[in-house]
């Protein structure tokens, strides 16, 4: 018995992986990644969200792309605005409408609903809006169309009349062979007193804006795909000039490439610390420490010293301008005027409250894209993380990293924090996971004196040194000295000077000492 | 039977109305006898309509704006008047097409 249920089962199973779900790709970056491979083939989809989310975007790119990339042709139905004034209205991505109509490749439809001071006696249908769809779908043999959107429906007609008839409209959609996308505004009475949209369809996608400090994020979830697996999460996504795009996230770690090559780091005392080798390419590094601690620098060289060695470098600055750092890193001995020059050094500088972080990041991954850069730079991170909620700040530099990973580069970035921080200040932890390489620079106060030292907190994959160092800036650059004890403790900064000026003149001393005592033998020799 | 042409009187037309019907068949007909039973007992002699099926010319529904159906213009006398359902509800028609 249990063996035949089995194979039944089985049976089952495999009749069930037949029916996979075929998908029509939206060509929105991300889009697809979040919906594993686009909208449902053939079927209405239900987009929805509130005035202003993008809702008729979105539709117009799927339209767009399709006619573009897929060579699928689609209508473009709205109730909302007439045809020029949404290409106008919405990005065109850089195509040629004109042509596009011309080709029979789109086409867009005007449906006026609202006449004035229309009457009703009796019963009556939107068979009229059927026919209509029909018409257009022939017309250009259409694979793809869109309803932007159904809420003018609603706002001249009888509620009971348009429920059963939009339970029409969408069944009779999937007899069509056309993908649908159909779009309406979220009200929460509306959805309960309509409820059954999202019933009969068979993806729903909800766009929102939210309001944070300020700062609006665009941001998009997959309410329910029928048959087929999507991923759950709320996903930022901008609309700029080259379109709609979600943040891509999904399950990157999975395709990381590892490099067991390495990277010097620009200070020599540093790689030393680091197995000798230096970082690993496709590793995130982070700097932590207080200000004024010197964070900066160590990443000015950094870049520097990959961009000798011909690496393209993104030096992401988000406190001081790019001319700034270049005059501030002259000052120690590091010129980074000549790689700009040559283009292997890039500045991005934006300040933190231009956009919000999504945005950043989008605008940094856009700029990683143009020139495909072997290294970045985010000075300093922790300004970004003014921006927004913690947990979001996290998720999203993890994203951001993960991101970097897949491309191999290798990212350093520089946080004002500081060991005591991390208690007060959970999400800094939430940094340091995402990190390989952590180095700590300290403050020392010591004897009136405030001297700077480092250490490797940690270094994922490598045996580095455990070693404090002193963190010393001069005008040709950046050392790190093995911290000197003696026995009144350690001896840094001015002491340390004092000290091996005492050594040196001991030294020079006793060589002069030995040298006399030499000279002094020889004389004795001579006069024997 | 949809595209039934009903012209009573040519030289006497006061009312010039297009009627728009299409699919499904029962709300069609019940539109289409209503109508004429209406035009036959207020306006005997006195108007033209026009039955036009919108499957069969599709054009018409994008340049009538048409979603709802049946749908009933009044084109003449000007201005156009616009009613929509089976015109079952006779009083509320002659009301809104303003007809005496």
């Amino acid at each position: 018995m249990d063996s035949e249920n089995i194979i039944i089962q089985n049976k089952r199973i495999q009749k069930e992986e037949i029916h996979i779900i075929e998908k029509s790709k939206t060509g929105i970056n991300g889009l697809d990644e979040i919906t594993l491979g686009g909208l449902p083939k053939n079927r209405p989809s239900l987009v929805i969200g509130s005035i202003g989310t993008g809702k008729s975007f979105l539709s117009m790119q799927y339209i767009l792309k399709g006619a573009v990339e897929f060579n699928e042709p689609g209508v473009f139905m709205t109730f909302e605005e007439k045809g020029e004034e949404l290409i106008v209205n919405n990005g065109n991505l850089g195509y040629d409408i004109n042509n596009l109509l011309l080709e029979n490749k789109i086409y867009f439809e005007h449906l006026h609903v609202g006449y004035n001071g229309m009457q009703e006696t009796g019963k009556y249908n939107i068979e009229g809006l059927f026919v209509r769809i029909e018409n257009a779908i022939n017309k250009i043999n259409a694979k793809r169309i869109v309803l932007d959107s159904i809420d003018s429906l609603f706002a001249n007609l009888d509620i009971y009349m348009l429920r059963s008839e939009i339970r029409r409209l969408f069944n009779w959609l999937k007899e069509k062979n056309v993908t649908a996308i159909i779009t309406a505004e979220i009200a929460e009475t509306y959805i309960t007193r309509l409820g059954m949209e999202e019933n009969i369809a068979d993806c729903v996608i909800e766009l929102s804006n939210r309001l944070t400090n300020q700062i609006t994020t665009r941001r998009i979830r997959i309410l329910k795909y029928r048959g087929s697996y999507h991923a759950n999460n709320e996903y930022p996504f901008i609309i700029d000039e080259n379109g709609m795009s979600v943040f891509p996230v999904i399950s990157q770690g999975l395709e990381q490439k590892i490099s067991v090559k390495r990277i010097s780091s620009g200070i020599k005392k540093l790689d030393e610390m680091l197995e000798n080798k230096g970082f690993f390419i496709g590793s995130s590094i982070l700097i932590s420490g207080s200000a004024g601690t010197g964070k900066t620098s160590v990443a000015a060289s950094f870049a520097s010293s990959a961009c000798t060695q011909n690496e393209l470098c993104l030096f992401c600055v988000f406190e001081e301008s790019p001319n700034q750092i270049m005059r501030n890193m002259q000052s120690i001995g590091i010129n980074l005027d000549p790689f700009v020059k040559s283009e292997k050094l890039h500045f991005y500088f934006a300040r933190p409250t231009l956009q919000n972080l999504e945005l950043h990041f989008m605008s940094i991954k856009e700029f990683i894209n143009r020139i495909n850069p072997s290294l970045i730079i985010l000075d300093p991170i922790t300004n970004l993380m003014t921006e927004g909620p913690n947990s979001d700040i996290r998720s999203m530099l993890t994203r951001f990293v993960d991101y970097l990973k897949t491309k191999q580069i290798t990212v350093m970035f520089t946080a004002a924090i500081t060991l005591g921080s991390i208690e007060r200040n959970p999400s800094d932890e939430g940094i340091s996971s995402m990190v390989d390489t952590w180095l700590m620079v300290q403050d020392i106060e010591l004897d009136g004196e405030r001297n700077r030292s480092v250490y490797v907190m940690k270094s994922r994959g490598m045996e580095h040194s455990k070693e404090v160092r002193e963190f010393v800036i001069t005008s040709e650059g950046i050392t790190l000295i093995p911290i000197k004890k003696d026995a009144n403790g350690i001896i840094v900064g001015s002491k340390r000077v004092a000290a091996e000026k005492k050594i040196e003149k001991e030294a020079i001393s006793t060589v002069s000492r030995t040298e006399s005592i030499e000279t002094n033998n020889g004389e004795v020799k001579d006069n024997s | 039977m949809h595209e039934e042409y009903v012209e009573k009187n040519n030289l006497n037309e006061n009312y010039i109305f297009n009627l728009f019907i299409s699919g499904n068949i029962i709300l069609s007909n019940r539109a289409i006898n209503n109508c004429k039973s209406i035009c036959e007992k207020y306006l005997f002699n006195r108007y033209k309509l026009e039955i036009i099926d919108v499957i069969k010319n599709p054009q018409i529904a994008i340049e009538e704006n048409i979603i709802m159906m049946p749908l009933l213009i009044r084109k003449f006398p000007k201005p156009e008047l616009r009613i929509i359902g089976d015109l079952s509800d006779t009083y509320k028609v002659l009301n809104e097409l303003d007809i005496t």
